[in-house]
């Protein structure tokens, strides 16, 4: 087994205790020990800290590794599977260069992209961050991605979906595929004209549909949710991820346990992406009792 | 622009002349100067590799490669494997084939319609390392042909997209020089291994020849084209198709009609997928008794008989063995090689050329690829030891000690490696 020892470091250990000198030792894909004192360094590889901070590899909550950089969302679509998946691992590794190891994501642009790219990824065939797979963004006609026109298809990141069976079918199809999370988009948003972001566009019986999927399989829900009503929705059907959540009246309404059990994880995450955020006085995205706030920020979107 | 100097090497320049000491300057992704030990060489500000006597030698050339093939036992695993998925392990495979000295490529089908223009366009913006590459369609086959793996109650597919009719070939070809492929491939005769099109069967029409053929003339892309029948490569010959691949069942009219079109067309036997299903996929069920039953023996005695008389003709000749399936993976391409050697007879240094002086041509470089000359493309290997004396060491990596692209390293000398040889 690989051995690695960090000396001559500061240890941010990421559980919340303010930095301390040590040193910490790595065997295998684990950490083993980590001391105040110089630990035995027996057989290990020794990287001289120099004083600087040892801590966790960062973590991107918001994720979208299949996007590209690109100014307009339909540009995505204009990109075939194959360059797509290419460009995809060429972002996973930038993504693990400038040091973040894992990734959420919040939306892959095309079906099976992210989950081709974290199989990839973990099989070793492409460097990049653990990754958590991600389906397109579920969302209705008019919806936040339908950026089709009347005599003309167009796509991006989305895959446009109406009534609750289309939605459980879907999702359905994606939980074969092998997603770790279904995203949908409940609420608008500020960039779409049809559906801003007050506007809660997806009904009650869609949430439920693709919600009821996840906990059937034990996947995960995470939601684009801007304004109050499209929150609450997400909460009554055991959502655990609220992607943006600025809109919110009362951030009370997170506290409240969630009415349905069974879901993967119970704990739930409000996450406001920075970009595009707009903050209302008295919406603070700061962390509210019984919930955790994340930090993503759309990164390579436009909106999401 | 960057400049490297190899010095102390022994140059195969695979002119045709014998090796020679000497020095090599590239400048940029060119070859600058050829400098035979004795005469001097301007070495201004290069990086100077010191080969201690290695042989430095034109990268090789495969003429029929599958690098989105993925080393599968059958035909219809290919179907089963999503294109994301499919473009990922083709570019490991490019990777993998630079990493055996294979510095170009030109792909003799692509297993899905746009995965090879993909590889080629991502090795060429330099986004993953792998070879020059021509990208070619699929094989546009017929209902009944090699590449027809559908069952009648379910949809499969391989290697292959299947048109039936003048018509229906001309659109899927049309529709492939759309995306931009370099070669399109046809399949007009069968395969031994097919029971329903073998090897002597020609099974496409002559107007379904003639509609890609015509396709190809009109766009300036080049037509390759599956031949095992005498009667598929007179057709072949007859409409264009400069690359002929197999052409094992020739007979002495084709073998005449390939002669008088010797400067405009080639022939890759491919033989090691015939030697490797002949004596090497028993762990796969094929053993080398079933292969005879299907025909491989005779396939392959035949296909040599033929080559060897081709040969004789002046017929240019290529190696490059279908490589991509399970008992004939890629990276072991160079075998190919050895087997013109073993069974065609060649000397080493004739086999050698047919891998990069004729490479340069198959890959339409004829005048900038596959030689050591000034004003060459700078794709080179530097191998450790003689490849003339025993072809077969350049099927171990670990005897290129360095493998230079387009004026780059891919892999680079390394200090130890030196040491390491200063030693021995
Ligand atoms: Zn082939």
């Amino acid at each position: 087994m690989q051995r690695i020892l960090y000396t001559n470091i500061a240890i941010l250990d990421g559980t919340g205790t303010p930095p301390y000198p040590g040193s910490v030792l790595v065997e295998g894909e684990r950490i083993a020990r980590v001391s105040g004192d110089i630990v035995d360094p027996a057989g290990a590889q020794i990287v001289d800290g120099e004083g600087g901070t040892l801590m966790p590899g960062l973590v991107e909550a918001h994720a979208h590794l299949t996007f590209l950089d690109m100014a307009r969302s339909i540009d995505l679509g204009f990109v075939p599977p194959e360059e797509h998946m290419l460009r995809t691992a060429t972002n996973a590794r930038r993504l693990l260069d400038a040091g973040f190891t894992s990734c959420a994501s919040a939306a892959s642009s095309k079906p099976r992209l992210d989950v081709a790219l974290r199989n990839a990824i973990d099989s070793g065939d492409v460097i990049g961050p653990r990754t958590l797979a991600a389906s397109p963004e579920m969302t209705v006609t008019a919806g936040l991605g339908d950026v089709r026109l009347s005599h003309l298809y167009r796509q991006n990141f989305a895959e446009v979906l109406d009534g609750e069976s289309e939605f459980r079918r879907f999702a359905r199809e994606m939980v074969r595929e092998g997603v770790d999370t279904l995203k949908i988009n409940i609420s608008g948003d500020a960039g779409t004209v049809a559906s801003p972001s007050r506007a809660t566009v997806m009904t009650e019986a869609e949430v439920e549909a693709v919600c009821d999927v996840a906990h059937a399989h034990g996947k995960r829900v995470a939601a684009h949710c801007r304004n109050d009503a499209s929150i609450r929705m997400a909460l009554r059907h055991g959502v655990t991820i609220l992607f943006h959540a600025n809109l919110i009246d009362d951030a009370r309404a997170l506290r409240s346990r969630p009415r349905r059990q069974g879901s993967s994880s119970r704990r739930r995450w409000a996450i406001p992406t920075r970009r595009s955020t707009r903050l209302r006085p008295g919406a603070s995205p700061r962390p509210w009792a019984g919930s955790a706030v994340s930090t993503g920020s759309s990164s390579a979107a436009s909106t999401t | 622009m960057s400049r490297t100097l190899f010095r102390n090497v022994n140059i195969l320049d695979c002119t045709g002349a014998p090796p020679y000491a000497g020095s090599v300057l590239i400048d940029g992704n060119r070859i600058k100067a050829v400098a035979p030990q004795g005469s001097s060489i301007a070495t201004d500000g290069a990086a100077v590799v010191d080969g201690m006597g290695a042989t430095l030698m034109p990268g090789l050339i495969e003429s029929h490669s599958h690098l989105t093939f993925l080393d599968t036992p059958d035909l219809e695993s290919l179907g089963f494997v999503p294109p994301e998925e499919h473009i990922l392990r083709s570019v490991k495979n490019a990777r993998k084939i630079l990493d055996q000295g294979f510095t170009a490529c030109n792909s003799a089908a692509a297993a899905k319609a746009r995965l090879d223009i993909v590889l080629r366009n991502a090795i060429d913006a330099g986004d993953f390392p792998g070879p020059r590459t021509r990208a070619a369609s699929p094989e546009l086959a017929p209902t009944a042909g090699l590449g027809d793996v559908r069952l009648r109650h379910m949809h499969r597919e391989t290697f292959a997209i299947i048109c039936d009719g003048a018509d229906e070939f001309r659109k899927t070809a049309r529709e492939m020089v759309r995306e931009g492929v370099d070669t399109l491939k046809i399949n007009p005769s069968g395969d031994e291994f097919v029971p329903h099109a073998r090897a002597h069967q020609t099974v496409m029409t002559e107007a379904e020849i003639a509609a890609v053929c015509e396709v190809a003339h009109m766009h300036d892309k080049r037509v390759a084209a599956h031949c095992r029948s005498a009667q598929s490569v007179k057709l072949a010959l007859k409409h264009g198709v400069k690359v002929i691949y197999h052409a094992t069942l020739v007979d002495d009219e084709a073998c005449a009609q390939l002669e008088a079109a010797k400067d405009w067309c080639f022939v890759a036997p491919t033989l090691g997928i015939n030697y490797t299903t002949l004596n090497e996929a028993g762990k796969w069920g094929l053993t080398t008794e079933i292969a005879e039953s299907m025909g491989v023996r005779r396939e392959l005695e035949t296909g040599i008989r033929n080559m060897k008389e081709l040969k004789r003709r002046g017929v240019r000749i290529l190696p490059g063995g279908d490589y991509g399936f399970a008992w004939n993976p890629i990276g072991t391409n160079a075998r190919d090689i050895e087997h013109f050697v073993n069974l065609l007879g060649f000397s080493p240094m004739e086999a050698i050329l047919s891998a990069t002086k004729l490479g340069g041509e198959i890959m339409m470089l004829e005048n900038e690829l596959g030689q050591v000359k000034p004003g060459f493309l700078a794709d080179l290997i530097l191998v450790d030891g003689n490849p003339l004396a025993n072809v077969a060491i350049l099927q171990d990596a670990n005897k290129l000690l360095a493998i230079m692209k387009d004026g780059v390293f891919h892999k680079a000398p390394t200090a130890k490696q030196e040491a390491q040889r200063q030693s021995a």
